[in-house]
């Protein structure tokens, strides 16, 4: 039998979902060559087009593969295995014909989902993979078959209570072996232990999440309070910071337990970072150690290769008095008008408030330029930064500015992490992503170290808006609203409702991704820790399931008739004697029975004999007679009418 | 066409009292085109009801009656010599009829009994080599004496399958015979008795019986008899398919007698038990057969 690919629209749409998802993660030439070898094959059947032939398909597969091996230089991998995948699929649509091509075609397409699930399990991708996952077995089904697809279906439905139970149930084994996600550079927290000029800036074009945090019980809300710790970078080459080797902090003895504490589900990454709101004093995470750094820095002891969820405990009145040390005053040697500007403010011998003041002034009237594209500088291009391009990034701002605190006296270092964020109202938590990435100063004064944020002076609306919002800003704007500081953060009637869709799909992708993706072993043993605690309802809701369970194999397994109209009404007559005492042998032909209550029952007779009339007609003469409906509806009226 | 049959239910129920059930029943199995199995003691009106049968439909009618001493040749016939003609003639015997009463049946050898056995089976009798056709329609009604009796050769299961139906005609009631004793001789009423049907019309009626309907309802009810026939535990001897289409057979000759051209599973108990009291009793007898149609009947529901 000969097929014709478009003409099976769901197979078509099925296929072409899936491969388009495959498509955006390979190389664009191959994205390129399956749209035409798609769109030829759509030509070969909608105007006569000339069809590739096997032959040539065959052989375009051979070139395909050692293009691929030059590329890739191998075909072990990711990459140049999907790239081929990719290939084969639009080759094999080319030559889709039969019914063995359609069957290798819809084996294709699911390798092409399997092979998008390894890339990302979002819900953004499973909810079209899940689509062109049923639409590719839809197709896998003989045109028709009402009844077995009716058990199929039965059998689906059966089958999800028990996926989820065996979900919560089965045992999770930790496989050392087992393959993390992300990738295993920078994780999807494209985070690392220096900054270099532009380094913030290229991270804050990416728009992936870096993590999720609830902090609800907190007394900071806005955007602007929220300052997620990553890394504090000490040694300074100008505009180029670097970290220093931490020895570990004694963990907080305090009782930590009483202080309100929020929670941050972060992404898979392979860096040891875990992020905490300035004022956090402890941190806990399930499974892997947490190790506590001096100036409140956290670290995992291994990389969280899954999503995981770690509690911070936060006290707003922590001050970090710890006393500087003397590399907290080194600095590059400066020079030029960088080093006119540190003389001419050491010369007039002020305090250090007016120090700090005098800094302040710099970054408030300077005149600096707060963007996504400041040019490119080199490591202590301080000068150029400051007095001739001022065109910078908060990395920038930071960087100069803690410099220029050493060289004035005052202990400072750079903080790096995330700003802001952005709050979802549905789901009641913050989304920080890599456009929140961020960096401040700290600088020693009065006795404590306090945060210093230049960027606040420079571009204030980036901090109360969130990055988010900022970004999503035309250039112009954000260059003409930057030093507003007058913004209303946006109410619930301010949603779009392509906010509140974007909220949602938000909520719904962060549930997706740390109660059912990352379910491990340690939500498992929680979970049924707490499943255990209402034991009364637990019992209730397994009795339920159990229950729901048995009547859908009941359904499945009897094969109860289809009752005809002849049968309803027999129904409804024995039913109606039953309650007189008479009942019909088995034996007893219906005809005969009616014919006895007619007996019995004569002031029913006329209503009997109607309901033996259709019987007799529709069960033995075979006369299909459209009034079964009008006859029991008569006698249902006579019923109740007595 | 089926007022005419009543007519002659009517006139044959006349003449042999108290009989009207097995009258209808005989006559439907004679336009379910079956042979019909009488079994009784003498004296209870066997004969007279196949010689009323035969004069009301108008069929040709023999009557043979069966001793030890019969010889197949006696009922088929046989090759005479025509010394004028110099050769053998086949001059037919009384089989060549259209409705043979084979009077109790089971004193007749073995021998006798299947060469009229075949004949009911085949339509045809072979003679010597060559194959003489029966005339069409073909019946039999055999009487036999219940097997108990003395000189009696009990007619092989394979054999009973034959018959359509087997009859009981019980004696008449105790009112019925005192009308009998004062009344006139039936025997006297038979010589009036004129045919009510030419050739064609039985023929037709035939062809009217074949084309009643069986719905699938009914169908499953007689599958389900047949299958609760089978089963362990059920003591009457397992039924054949072709029990099942003698079932149905004479179920549609009742229902047209009734007017329909569609059968109902009442028209299958009606003809259940002549239709399978015989097959069911096997060499128990026909009585017990009878008895266990009663109780395949009883216990076997009727599907709706």
């Amino acid at each position: 039998m000969s097929r014709r690919f478009y003409a099976q629209k769901v197979l078509a749409t099925s296929f072409i979902i899936a491969m388009v998802m495959v498509a955006l993660e390979v190389s664009a030439w191959i994205a390129a060559f399956s749209l035409i070898m798609l769109f030829w094959k759509w030509g070969v059947e909608n105007l006569q087009w000339k069809p590739l032939s096997r032959k040539a398909t065959g052989f375009l597969s051979i070139l395909l593969l050692i293009q691929v091996l030059i590329q890739f230089r191998t075909l072990i991998g990711q990459e140049p295995a999907y790239t081929f995948l990719l290939a084969l699929s639009s080759l094999r649509i080319m030559d889709y014909q039969n019914d063995r091509d359609h069957k290798f075609v819809i084996l294709l397409g699911f390798l092409l989902i399997s092979v998008k699930a390894l890339f990302s399990l979002d819900i953004y991708w499973i909810l079209p993979s899940g689509v062109a996952f049923i639409g590719l077995w839809y197709s896998l089904l003989p045109p028709n078959l009402p009844a077995r697809a009716r058990v199929l279906f039965k059998i689906f439905v059966l089958s999800v209570p028990l996926a989820a139970i065996l979900f919560f149930a089965f045992p999770r084994f930790v496989l050392p072996w087992a393959m993390s996600r992300g990738s295993s550079q920078l994780g999807e927290i494209g985070f690392t232990d220096e900054i270099n000029p532009g380094m913030v800036a290229e991270l804050a074009t990416n728009t992936a999440v870096a993590f999720r945090a609830k902090i609800e019980r907190l007394p900071v809300n806005k955007s602007i309070d929220l300052y997620w710790r990553g890394s504090v970078l000490n040694q300074s080459r100008g505009l180029s910071w670097r970290p220093r080797r931490l020895g570990l902090r004694t963990p907080a003895l305090e009782e930590y337990k009483n202080l309100p504490s929020y929670e941050v589900a972060i992404e898979p990454t392979s860096q040891l970072y875990l992020f905490v709101l300035d004022g956090t004093r402890h941190v806990d995470l399930d499974i892997n150690q947490v190790l506590a750094l001096p100036q409140s820095i956290y670290r995992s002891t291994r990389p969280l290769n899954k999503s995981s969820v770690y509690r911070g405990y936060y006290k707003s009145e922590f001050k970090d008095e710890s006393p500087p040390q003397d590399e907290d005053l080194q600095v590059p040697p400066v020079q030029g008008r960088v080093r006119a500007w540190v003389d001419d403010i050491l010369n007039r011998k002020l305090s250090t408030s007016q120090k700090v003041d005098e800094l302040q002034k710099l970054f408030v009237d300077g005149g600096f330029v707060y963007t996504l594209s400041p040019g490119v500088y080199g490591p202590n291009d301080l000068e150029t930064f400051l007095f001739v391009r001022k065109r910078g990034f908060c990395e920038h701002f930071a960087g100069a500015y803690a410099t220029l605190a050493r060289s004035l006296g005052i202990p400072a270092r750079v903080v790096v992490g995330y700003q802001g964020g952005r709050f979802n109202p549905l789901g009641g938590f913050w989304k920080i992503s890599q456009k929140d990435a961020h960096a401040w100063v700290e600088i020693f004064h009065e006795g404590f170290w306090q945060r210093v944020d230049p960027t606040l002076w420079v571009a204030p609306l980036r901090l109360v808006i969130g990055a988010e919002e900022f970004f999503g800003l035309s250039e112009e704007d954000q260059r003409a609203f930057a030093r507003a500081v007058d913004w209303r953060p946006p109410t619930k009637e301010d949603f779009l409702l392509w906010d509140e869709i974007s909220f949602w799909v938000e909520d719904l992708n962060y549930r997706w991704t740390y109660f059912l993706i990352d379910f491990d072993k340690t939500s498992q043993q929680s979970f049924w820790k707490s499943f255990l605690n209402y034991r009364i309802q637990s019992v209730f809701l397994i009795l339920a399931i159990a229950f729901g369970l048995v009547s859908i194999f009941r359904s499945l397994f009897n094969k109860k008739r289809k009752l005809n109209e002849a049968q309803v009404l027999l129904e409804a007559v024995e039913k109606w004697a039953e309650r007189k005492n008479i009942s019909r042998e088995a034996s007893e032909p219906p005809l005969e029975f009616f014919r006895r209550l007619q007996f019995e029952f004569p002031h029913l007779k006329s209503s009997l004999q109607e309901i033996e009339l259709f019987y007799d007609q529709q069960t033995y003469a075979g006369k299909s007679s459209s009034s079964g409906k009008e006859v029991l509806r008569n006698w249902k009226r006579q019923m109740r009418s007595r | 066409m089926n007022e005419k049959f009543h007519e002659l239910i009517k006139q044959a129920s006349a003449v042999v009292l108290d009989k009207n059930v097995e009258i209808r029943l005989a006559m439907t199995c004679l336009l379910a085109g079956g042979h019909l199995l009488i079994e009784d003691l003498p004296g209870v009106g066997k004969t007279t009801l196949v010689q009323v049968l035969g004069k009301l439909t108008g069929l040709k009618t023999r009557r043979v009656q069966f001793t030890i001493d019969l010889l197949p040749a006696d009922v088929i016939g046989g090759q005479i010599y025509h010394p004028q003609e110099h050769k053998f003639v086949f001059h037919q015997g009384p089989l060549f009829s259209q409705l043979v009463m084979a009077d109790e049946l089971n004193r007749a050898s073995p021998r006798t009994q299947s060469a009229l056995l075949q004949a009911m089976e085949e339509g045809e009798v072979s003679v010597e080599g060559v194959t003489w056709p029966l005339p069409q329609p073909f019946y039999v009604i055999a009487t036999q004496n219940p097997h108990q009796q003395t000189g009696t050769f009990p007619l092989p299961e394979s054999q009973l399958d034959r018959f359509l139906m087997s009859l009981e005609l019980h004696p008449a009631s105790k009112e019925t015979e005192v009308r009998i004793l004062q009344g006139e001789d039936p025997r006297l009423l038979l010589q009036k008795i004129r045919p009510l049907f030419n050739e064609a019309e039985i023929a037709e009626a035939l062809l009217e019986v074949a084309k009643v309907q069986v719905s699938v309802t009914v169908a499953q009810y007689i599958a389900d008899l047949l299958e609760r026939s089978r089963r362990a535990g059920f003591e009457g001897a397992p039924l054949s398919t072709r029990a099942g289409m003698a079932l149905a057979k004479a179920a549609k000759a009742w229902a047209f007698l009734e007017g329909r051209n569609y059968i109902r599973p009442e028209d299958v108990q009606q003809v259940l038990v002549p239709v399978l009291g015989h097959r069911l009793g096997g060499n128990h007898g026909i009585k017990r057969g009878r008895e266990w149609a009663g109780i395949l009947q009883k216990s076997t529901p009727v599907p709706v």
